[in-house]
């Protein structure tokens, strides 16, 4: 099998596909910046873990709230933001004919002043002025050029959104009736996402942290501050995952040589879970007080809605293998399984990523209940929770699109070499995030709380009994840090040094015998309104109550 | 004539239709897993009420 599987990468990926030289300079700096991050943030991540585990002691220039803070802005907004963005502006540029000339544009201020904001951002870090953790949640004020810093990301952002609304515009004015290509739509989604998530944090930042850390305003409204946070900071998961979706629906089948599942289940995912995220921001909250049980409720029924489009996504995908399999001669129930191209990182690492997805989907509904969480609220088990969605199913993801994405912008190819040591690095990521994660989710129900450097509690039985599982915390931790220096390597090797030639953009077709998709998925305007009603009806009483039976507030602290 | 072109027809179209068994098999696996972490949760906080 080892022998056949180069020669089928060749015969799979390797085709002559073109990429604009300034298209492709665009998402070669957003995915370079990216995976620098997830080289420095999993060094932080591992210096975090070993201290978690009472195996490091940080030096005194060095806390494990700043090591947190850094390791969670490196991550969750670095590498997802410039991953997401380089991503979907190759899409576009593939799947819409190349960017136009004001979109490169835009994308690069976009890059520049996402640049700028993450420097001012990481200065007040590194003077341990801004240890506030990467929620930030106030009262815990950090130094105001860190939130300046936010500012300037978000309006990176927001560029690129815009951007991206001309692109698929101008498309759209140029092949009226048609649908926008699959890709295309599903950043039409993760854009809109994007954009919308957006605004609530900038409220949060611009109209109440700032004035309130440069002295301007006296207090803060502590629950206003944090429901606007997670408004965005629910949408923000749910865009990565619709930006693993995307590969799982529209690559993979192509990776695997198979055919997309019905376009229109496609679409009406995408649009499910544009209309219904923002909302599910709520379940973060589920705990805080100050919100009435029937806003809860409801609450709970609308971050369970997300769970829907998830269940359609399963059914969608495993269709895809099962077909496939079958058509290559696959047998039995499920010894059809075996005709899948294991040895294809490209597919390895995708498959891993959906089966985390299974008992990370499954946390994920369990936690928005409001008795199931206060089991788990504020433990360990949500960091394990946290790096199953975001470390197994959205990262893992990147880490197989980034095997033929990488390649094709930087006209090389995916060698034999580079495929076999990314399958090794998809095992080594797999058994350490098994460790890692299992460890926080156990150690979290025994009651061990996230947040928290390493504690005894003066020599407490129930803490000292935590210590086996935050040792397997470690192991997987170190398990981890040599899966990034792996696929690091892969993706410089990819970038600069693997040999010329083209790499195929891979985008799978419909099956022969497909329905047509209804006109009806490609009004943006109704499904944008619908979402602003859903979060209209979602935020409005809370918000409302929060303002009008407001608390004193609070006045900034400085808890590190 | 007409009637074995349909049937052949049939024969083709069943034989490329996949019977997704597999697919109920481990979207079950997905409920499964679904419900048996809501059941341990609810196990612990009735355990710790």
């Amino acid at each position: 099998m080892a022998a056949a599987i180069p020669k089928k990468i060749m015969e799979t990926t390797n085709k002559a596909m073109g990429i604009s030289p300034e298209d492709a300079k665009i998402t070669k700096s957003y995915i370079f910046v990216a995976f620098m991050a997830l080289l420095i943030g999993g060094f932080l991540g591992l210096i975090q873990g070993l201290n978690r585990a009472g195996l490091l002691e940080l030096p005194s220039w060095l806390n494990y709230y700043q090591v947190l803070t850094a390791h969670g802005l490196l991550l969750i907004l670095v590498l997802t933001a410039f991953f997401t963005i380089g991503y979907f502006y190759a899409s576009l540029s593939h799947t819409l004919g190349g960017l136009l000339p004001k979109v490169r544009r835009i994308a690069w201020v976009g890059f520049w002043l996402k640049m700028v904001g993450f420097v001012l951002a990481v200065i007040p870090i590194l003077m341990n002025e801004a240890s506030v953790m990467y929620t930030f949640y106030p009262p815990m004020a950090a130094h105001p050029v860190f939130y300046l810093g936010l500012v300037f990301i978000v309006l990176g952002v927001w560029a690129c959104c815009i951007g991206s609304f001309i692109q698929v515009a101008n498309w759209r004015k140029n092949n009226k009736g048609q649908h926008v290509p699959i890709l295309a739509y599903f950043a039409t989604g993760v854009f809109v996402l994007l954009f919308f998530a957006l605004i609530p944090v900038a409220i949060e930042v611009l109209v109440m942290i700032l004035p309130w850390t440069l002295g301007w305003v006296e207090t803060i409204n502590v629950m206003v501050a944090r429901t606007l946070f997670w408004a965005f900071g629910h949408t923000l998961v749910n865009i990565w995952y619709l930006t693993a979706v995307s590969a799982w629906y529209v690559v993979v089948p192509k990776i695997i040589g198979g055919r997309r599942w019905s376009d229109l289940l496609t679409r009406v995912v995408i649009i499910a879970l544009v209309v219904m995220n923002i909302t599910g921001g709520f379940h973060h909250q589920i705990i805080d007080p100050g919100i009435n049980e029937l806003v809860k409720f409801m609450h709970v029924f609308m971050s369970l809605a997300i769970g829907f489009p998830s269940l359609m996504t399963a059914f969608a995908l495993f269709a895809v293998f099962e077909r496939t399999a079958r058509r290559k001669g696959g047998k039995g129930l499920i010894g059809w399984w075996r005709k899948m191209p294991w040895g294809d990182v490209r597919f390895l690492a995708p498959f891993i990523a959906m089966v985390a997805f299974i008992p990370a989907g499954a946390g994920g509904i369990a936690q928005s209940t409001n008795q199931l969480d206060q089991v788990v609220h504020n433990t360990m088990w949500i960091v394990g929770h946290f790096h199953l969605t975001l470390g197994m199913t959205v990262v893992m993801t990147f880490f197989g699109i980034s095997y033929w994405l990488v390649p094709y912008i930087s006209k090389r190819v995916l060698t034999p070499q580079i495929n076999k040591l990314g399958v090794i690095q998809t095992w080594i990521w797999t058994v350490g995030m098994i460790f890692m994660a299992g460890a926080m989710h156990w150690v979290g129900l025994l009651g061990s709380p996230r947040r928290t450097s390493y504690t005894t509690y003066g020599d407490h039985a129930t803490a000292l009994g935590w210590d086996p599982y935050l040792m397997c915390l470690a192991v997987g931790g170190t398990l981890l840090i040599i899966g990034v220096i792996l696929q690091v390597y892969a993706v410089i090797n990819m970038m600069f040094f693997a040999p010329k030639g083209e790499t195929e953009f891979p985008i799978a077709e419909e099956e022969d015998n497909a329905t047509k998709t209804p006109y009806w998925t490609e009004r943006w305007g109704i499904w944008v309104v619908v979402m602003l009603i859903v979060v209209a009806m979602a935020y409005v009483i809370p918000l409302t109550e929060f303002i009008v039976n407001a608390p004193p507030g609070s006045p900034p602290y400085k808890t590190w | 004539m007409g009637a074995v072109k349909a049937n052949q027809n049939k024969k083709g179209s069943k034989e490329t239709e996949a019977p997704l068994k597999g697919t109920w098999v481990s979207v079950t696996v997905v409920g499964v897993v679904i419900v048996a972490t809501y059941l341990v949760l609810y196990g612990l906080y009735m355990a710790r009420i």
